[in-house]
């Protein structure tokens, strides 16, 4: 049976293999992984050739980089849909029974999976923090949230590839709000409360305090998500 | 006069697309951290931030902006006119070389860094944009999609990083010092730093050889994928 969505995941499948961007989605993810794998020795090579302890920094390195992945499949795929723009391939399937909304969906749906699958595999399966499985699930929904808003951020402001490369640049600024949250010890770091990272670092620092604020982190950072990703949503369908 | 009218058609072009106001946004973040940090960690990060991001833009944007020229079909046409493919490749670098200058600038006039050495500095910092623009235009003649051109850009754009290595002093060889990147490292830090004569003179040799070689590379792929495609 093929269903669109089957149809549109076998076109992907040949888009990524044909161009070997598989090798770019995998590589990002994996680099990270061996990255966090190897972060033990790398810390014990810090404390001797500089003097320096990094371990307190751990939480923060480790809530960081595994929030990569899922940016890097945000951006892939707003790559992809930003080529399929500019080749009109979404006016194509715009007045197919998919309909543009379909293919939205679709295009959504896959950096979200990925990205969750990813998260949770790195963080885990390195375990270099302990991190509650029940935070762990919410946590990964917001990654899931924020690799959907990252696509949209890049179609809905830019008009061609050109742009989205550009505002890819922006897109990474989002992520400030992780060292405001871990280092900025005063009341301002709220300042950065709109950016979706900010719940995150917010979540990652209470689970580890044992803090029972980390469902309200959970709670407002999945309603923050939701509403900024609803946002660029109905810019993207306004648009064109 | 081709010339500079195509340079002039290229910043418009980047101004238009949003560059310069993200380029404004990045150097006031950048700026900023720099101003925060600790001071013995402002010269480093400084490097860091040149190296990774404001002397490279140019590796990162130009592929899609050959793509879109050529998704456009705007390299034929502009081959017919009497514009010269050098000419329309040193547009291509130079106009990102501005962009990296005036960033640079202000982000070490905002931070109020400076330092000694600095005519070594400058000519680092300029020769290194304009090698990683060419780097960045090697793929960009034959990439079909923006994935396609990172892929084949990133690993060896990672590959060719490797003598960050040898700056953040967790692994050395001699080897890297045939990377270009070995001495655009050396140049950004001499203002830190103080290196031997000789490796500030390797360095600017290295990347004018680079520079040399690269733009024959460069001229050579255009000519053949983009002004004559088969």
């Amino acid at each position: 049976m093929k269903t669109p969505v089957m149809v549109l995941a076998r076109g992907d499948l040949k888009l990524i293999i044909r161009d070997s961007t598989l090798v770019m989605a995998l590589f990002g993810p994996l680099a990270i992984t061996g990255l966090l794998f190897s972060l033990p020795m790398i810390e014990s090579l810090i404390i001797s050739r500089f003097s320096f302890d990094p371990s307190p920094y751990r939480l923060f390195i480790v809530c960081f980089l595994t929030q990569i992945p899922g940016m890097l499949f945000a951006m892939i795929y707003g790559f992809i849909i930003l080529d399929e723009r500019d080749e009109e391939v979404i006016e194509f399937i715009s007045i197919t029974p998919l309909r543009k909304q379909g293919y939205l969906t679709y295009k959504l749906i896959m950096p979200m999976l990925l990205s969750v699958v990813f998260f949770l595999l790195i963080f885990y399966a390195t375990a270099l923090v302990p991190l509650n499985p029940l935070h762990g699930l919410g946590i990964a929904m917001m990654v899931a949230l924020e690799a959907a808003i990252g696509t949209l951020f890049l179609v809905v402001f830019s008009e061609n590839k050109v742009e989205g490369l550009a505002f890819s640049k922006l897109l990474g600024i989002m992520y400030l709000a992780f060292p405001l949250v871990f280092f900025w010890d005063s009341g301002w770091h709220w300042l950065s409360a709109f950016l979706p990272p900010f719940w995150i670092a917010k979540a990652f620092l209470h689970s580890h305090l044992g803090s029972p604020w980390i469902w309200s982190d959970i709670f407002f950072g999945v309603i923050v998500h939701v509403v900024i990703l609803l946002f660029f949503l109905k810019a993207f369908l306004r648009k064109r | 006069m081709r010339l500079l009218a195509a340079l002039k058609q290229d910043i418009l072009f980047q101004f238009r697309h949003g560059f310069y106001y993200v380029y404004a946004v990045l150097t006031v973040l950048y700026i900023i951290t720099l101003r925060l940090l600790p001071e013995t960690l402002v010269y480093p990060t400084l490097t860091i931030i040149l190296f990774t991001d404001i002397c490279t833009l140019g590796f990162t944007f130009i592929g899609a902006i050959v793509l879109l020229e050529r998704g456009q079909n705007l390299t034929e046409s502009l081959f017919v006119t009497p514009l010269r493919l050098h000419e329309y490749l040193l547009a291509k670098i130079l106009s990102f070389l501005l962009l990296s200058f005036a960033s640079a600038f202000f982000v070490m006039l905002g931070a109020s860094v400076g330092g000694h050495d600095r005519m070594w500095f400058v000519y680092g910092a300029i020769f290194s944009a304009l090698i990683y623009t060419l780097f960045g235009l090697v793929f960009a003649a034959r990439a079909r999609h923006v994935n396609d051109y990172f892929v084949k850009s990133l690993g060896i754009g990672l590959a060719i990083s490797l003598p960050i290595l040898a700056y953040l002093r967790l692994f050395d060889t001699p080897l890297f010092y045939v990377f270009p990147t070995r001495a655009t490292l050396i140049l950004l830090d001499v203002l830190d730093h103080d290196y031997a004569l000789s490796e500030k003179l390797f360095s600017v040799a290295s990347l004018f050889i680079w520079f040399l070689v690269l733009s024959g590379w460069v001229y050579q792929r255009f000519d053949k994928y983009v002004r004559h495609p088969a």
